[in-house]
């Protein structure tokens, strides 16, 4: 298996090469091109309703191929759920609310898994996609199912720019990663190619309890193969633009389970995941004020988990899925004097086959959805020193297998143009679609699910938006009613549930800045989070849900010197409960870490080869993010990369 | 200028204060009480909490009788660093020795009574889920291994397992009488069902190591109690999952031939039997007398007219009943609670000439499932 993905590597590396320098341009398509650099909703004044957290990828990715939660993790309102290395399932959460409550987009398009709502971040390199925009103040109407908690929207640009880039790392424990990416142009239409291969062994040591006596171990079955790759081209044709981008992902890994006493890790049970994801977009400019904007996902996954150490049934030990998505939607807008008219209509298919399948549904489930929404945006006052606008959104969605659900927002903006403050009030009714496993997955699902329900308000205010500082102050209220809860029905086998009323609520605030002609760039984050169950005659009723840290405190700065650039990173979690009981037996400790990043830079005529050192967890913490789940000490990580322009 | 002025200002007033707040504004992790335990009497009453899976959470509650005072983490408190482990099944005691089994972990602990002191532990190699215990003499355990399918002789002087016989599909529920061990293979209910050994009692010639006996019992046996005065041991088997509206049962056998002599209908568990009231106790899920009322709660069942009622009524569905004992000497039942299986479970007691609410509520670990006397 790893053998094939070498000669891939080769075979990729060299074609990226070839590409570059094969340049035909004999070949001109000559054409009337039209600049198209975000979707329909980011152009609009829609857009200026939403607390929207961007960053800059390059701003804080020091290996320039982290894994996107390394990234997400240092904003206000986010939470990682990581089991670990770099193998561990990766998953995100905002606002207090659970990974599935959270959207997570590709250039505006949903990718969670119709199967479990979640997007694994660990098999995400950042190396596809240039910013992230998190998005705290959520909206069902306008990005459709799991967006109680919030949005996280991936974006991957096409250079405009002929480029070749090739990285190379490095690191403790067995990792290594090759990344190459090529930007050029074919007949005038820009493409590019990236790809990306990474491999631990991730066999860190831990501390372990051994019958009464700490001993140092290491992590075994927790290495991890991901070759990853992505393409892209765009095609301007008078004023209309077609962008077509395929992702893929192969991955496999050890899933070494919880470090328990009298059992360290589970020594056979294996992951195997491939994942092939097309998304193309046609963009329409009707005049300068209609623009229609249609884009269409089709995405294949599978994966087979297998633990032989699971004797008890051959068959129960081995479970594999396969499924498809398509979805279409089409945004249509129209800008009339101070009003934005934004119709939407979403199609959907989703279908999953799997072996773990409940008995009442055989080995195979679908799902059909249409949504149809309408967004209105309202100048209500344009003065030379401020402005208000009014923003009504709904959206209507039709479930073959639940029911009809019925969303909407209402949302007030208002803007001092002289002091540069800006202050957003929204409220909005939400959803969230159970997903197939919580549904059908043998001895877990629940046939008859309904779909969870939220009321969210949100107000945050962003002060002296100028280039030196951004100040962002944020709080909210969400009130969440059959949230789908997983419920024991017994010490070791669980059912999804919609039993669960939770409120979340918090306020954070987060500072950028950028001084000294950007040289000097910094970000300190502050989340205080309370999310807690309102279930009547629940046992915990009252407590704190598990795995929600009350208090998030991050804080990045990185300085560049000419050709030195010398950083550090510094994260804060409380402590978080993992069972809802909130007892002191079911407390995990608060953590920190500390990562310290230099990189120094050679300059090759208009190329550029940089050296990164990274020392993460510099003061070797001992933590557990998840229960069991023991994180990795001090690491390190040395990085080339090497840039042709 | 202005900006720059203002920029200032804001650095000043607004960014600094704002730093240093967050820098102080840090919850704290809550910190351990230590409980005054330093010195323990009888009676009191041990209650094995079973924990969560993957959780490494299970605990032994210790309930001083006389005082009522409890400590949630016996073992935890008397011996530093150590964790019970994963997945607690089943405990007994003979004379001051407390033997704990727990699953995952694969570990037999023994611990003194008296003290809380972990004396000894096995942790068992390869891949074993030891399930349930069954005591020969001071030094002889056997438990019954649902990963292994079989059943395995412990000296607990040697440290180490002197037998192992291989068994039918998921083994639980055993007794030792005279030099054999009875156990049941249940084959985990819809698991592994279609194993022509699921469902099954077999009868283990220790003298021998071979089978004695092979009975057919039917689906999804589970538990196993013997009375031996009188000649009978009891089988409870449990509905298939898959089965929701099926009902599971109490068998009654003849310890010498091995027929079945009685049956009642109902989804028990936990059954017990009393020898003082000739009568089986078991905690019943969805109880019915008349096929139409359906109760969770306690069921009697006389044997000396083989009746069967209803005594006492779990007035919350919501929480779950999950262990069952009978205090012979005060005339008591106690029942732990294992609430919704995430939380700190407790004990109930009832007093069986007033069955109306309990007279007592103990706090216990998460999810009590087997309650020891120690008097």
């Amino acid at each position: 298996m790893l053998g094939k993905f070498y000669y891939i590597s080769i075979f990729l590396i060299i074609m990226n090469i070839s590409l570059l320098f094969s340049q035909n341009d004999t070949l001109e398509y000559k054409a009337k091109t039209i600049e198209v650099e975000a979707s329909t909703l980011q152009r609009s004044n829609i857009i200026n309703h939403l607390d929207i957290h961007c960053i800059n990828i390059s701003e804080i990715d020091k290996l320039n191929n982290s894994n996107i939660s390394e990234i997400i993790k240092y904003l206000p309102n986010t939470f990682i759920k990581d089991y670990g290395g770099i193998g561990g399932i990766k998953t995100i959460s905002m606002r207090g609310a659970g990974s599935y409550q959270t959207a997570v987009l590709i250039d505006g398009m949903p990718i969670s898994s119709t199967q479990n709502s979640i997007v694994d971040f660990s098999l995400l390199p950042s190396a596809f996609f240039d910013n992230i925009d998190v998005i705290t103040n959520c909206s069902s109407s306008l990005f459709g199912t799991n967006s109680i908690g919030g949005v996280i929207d991936l974006h991957s640009k096409i250079p405009k720019n002929k480029s070749f880039n090739i990285s190379a790392s490095i690191g403790s424990f067995g990792y290594s990663n090759l990344s190459t990416s090529a930007n050029s142009k074919l007949f005038k239409f820009p493409y590019f190619i990236n790809f990306n291969y990474i491999k631990s062994n991730d066999n860190y040591p831990f501390d372990y309890n051994d019958f009464g006596k700490s001993v140092s171990v290491k992590r075994q079955n927790a290495d991890i193969s991901i070759l990853s790759g992505n393409i892209g081209f765009e095609i301007p044709i008078k004023n209309c633009l077609f962008t077509n981008k395929l992702f893929t992902t192969n991955s496999e890994r050890g899933v070494p389970g919880a470090v328990i006493t009298g059992k360290i890790e589970n020594s056979l049970a294996r992951l195997t995941e491939f994942k092939l994801m097309n998304l193309s977009n046609l963009y329409l400019k009707i005049d300068s004020n209609i623009t229609n904007e249609i884009k269409l996902l089709i995405s294949y996954s599978s994966s087979d988990y297998n633990d032989k150490e699971f004797l008890p049934n051959d068959n129960f030990a081995n479970s594999y899925f396969i499924s498809h998505d398509v979805r279409i939607t089409n945004d249509f807008s129209i800008n009339y004097n101070k009003f934005f008219n934004l119709f939407n209509f979403i199609f959907q298919f989703s279908n999953l086959t799997g072996n773990k399948l409940s008995t009442n549904v055989g080995n195979y489930v679908e799902r059909l959805n249409f949504g149809i929404g309408y967004n209105l945006s309202y100048d209500l006052v344009r003065k030379e020193k401020y402005s208000v606008s009014a923003l009504v959104s709904a959206k209507y969605d039709y479930w073959n297998d639940i029911k009809n659900v019925f969303s909407y927002t209402a949302s007030i903006y208002g803007k001092n143009i002289i002091d540069n403050t800006i202050i957003k009030l929204m409220y909005s009714n939400n959803y969230r679609i159970p997903n197939f496993n919580e549904m059908y997955y043998i001895n877990y699902g629940t046939i008859d699910l309904k779909p969870e329900k939220s009321n969210s308000y949100s107000l945050s205010i962003d002060i002296l938006q100028i280039n030196a500082f951004n100040i962002n102050l944020s709080s909210y209220y969400i009130d969440t009613k059959d949230q789908i809860l997983s419920v024991p029905k017994s010490t070791v086998s669980w059912s999804a549930q919609n039993i669960g009323k939770v409120h979340n609520y918090g306020a954070s605030i987060s500072i950028k800045s950028k001084l000294f002609h950007n040289s000097l760039f910094s970000m300190l984050s502050y989340t205080y989070q309370n999310s807690i169950d309102k279930t009547k005659n629940s046992p915990s009723y009252n407590n704190l849900l598990p795995y929600v840290p009350q208090e998030i405190i991050s804080f990045i700065i990185n300085y560049k010197y000419n050709v030195f650039s010398i950083g550090t990173d510094i994260y804060f979690n409380s402590f978080r409960y993992f069972l809802i009981d909130n007892s002191l037996n079911s407390t995990l400790n608060s953590y920190y870490n500390i990562d310290i990043n230099l990189s120094y830079i050679i300059k090759l005529l208009s190329n550029k080869f940089t050296i990164s050192l990274i020392i993460k967890n510099i003061t070797n913490q001992t933590y557990e993010i998840i229960k069991n789940y023991p994180m990795p000490k001090r690491n390190y990580v040395i990085s080339i990369n090497y840039n042709i322009h | 200028m202005f900006h720059k002025n203002k920029n200032k200002m804001y650095i000043k007033k607004i960014i600094f204060p704002l730093f240093l707040l967050l820098l102080v504004s840090c919850s704290k992790t809550p910190q351990p009480i230590e409980p005054n335990n330093s010195e323990y009497s009888k009676p009191s009453a041990f209650i094995l909490c079973e924990g969560l899976y993957g959780y490494n959470n299970a605990t032994l509650t210790r309930f001083d009788i006389q005082t009522n005072n409890r400590d949630l983490d016996f073992i935890g408190h008397n011996n530093p660093d150590y964790q019970l482990g994963d997945i607690a099944n089943d405990a007994l005691l003979k004379g001051d020795s407390l033997f704990v089994l727990v699953s995952s972990s694969k570990v037999l602990y023994l611990i003194d009574a008296k003290t809380g002191k972990i004396l000894k532990y096995i942790n068992f190699e390869g891949d074993r889920y030891p399930r349930r215990l069954a005591i020969a003499n001071d030094s002889i355990i056997y438990f019954s291994d649902a990963y292994d399918n079989s059943i395995n002789e412990v000296n607990i002087n040697q440290s180490k397992i002197t037998k192992c016989i291989k068994v039918g599909p998921q083994p639980e529920g055993l007794f030792y009488y005279r030099n054999k061990v009875y156990v049941v293979n249940s084959g985990w209910g819809d698991l592994n069902k279609a194993n022509p050994d699921a469902g099954t009692l077999w009868i283990i010639n220790l003298n021998s190591n071979n089978i004695d006996k092979k009975i057919n019992i039917g689906p999804n046996p589970v538990e196993i109690i013997l009375d031996s005065l009188n000649n009978r041991y009891f089988i409870t088997y449990y509905n298939f999952p898959s089965e929701i509206d099926s009902l599971g049962g109490i068998f009654e056998f003849d310890l010498q031939n091995n027929m079945k002599l009685s049956e009642w209908r109902g989804n028990f568990t936990n059954a017990l039997y009393d020898e003082s009231h000739n009568s089986i106790f078991a905690i019943v899920k969805d109880f019915s007398s008349d096929s139409t009322n359906f109760y969770s709660g306690i069921a009697a069942i006389n044997l000396n007219d083989n009746t069967l009622k209803q005594i006492i009524k779990n007035n919350a569905p919501q929480n779950t009943w999950y262990s069952l004992a009978f205090d012979k000497v005060k005339n008591y039942i106690w029942i732990g609670n294992a609430k919704n299986f995430q939380v700190n479970g407790e004990v109930l007691i009832y007093d069986l000439d007033n069955l109306t609410v309990p007279i007592n509520s103990i706090e216990t670990g998460i999810n009590p499932n087997k309650i020891l006397f120690y008097n």
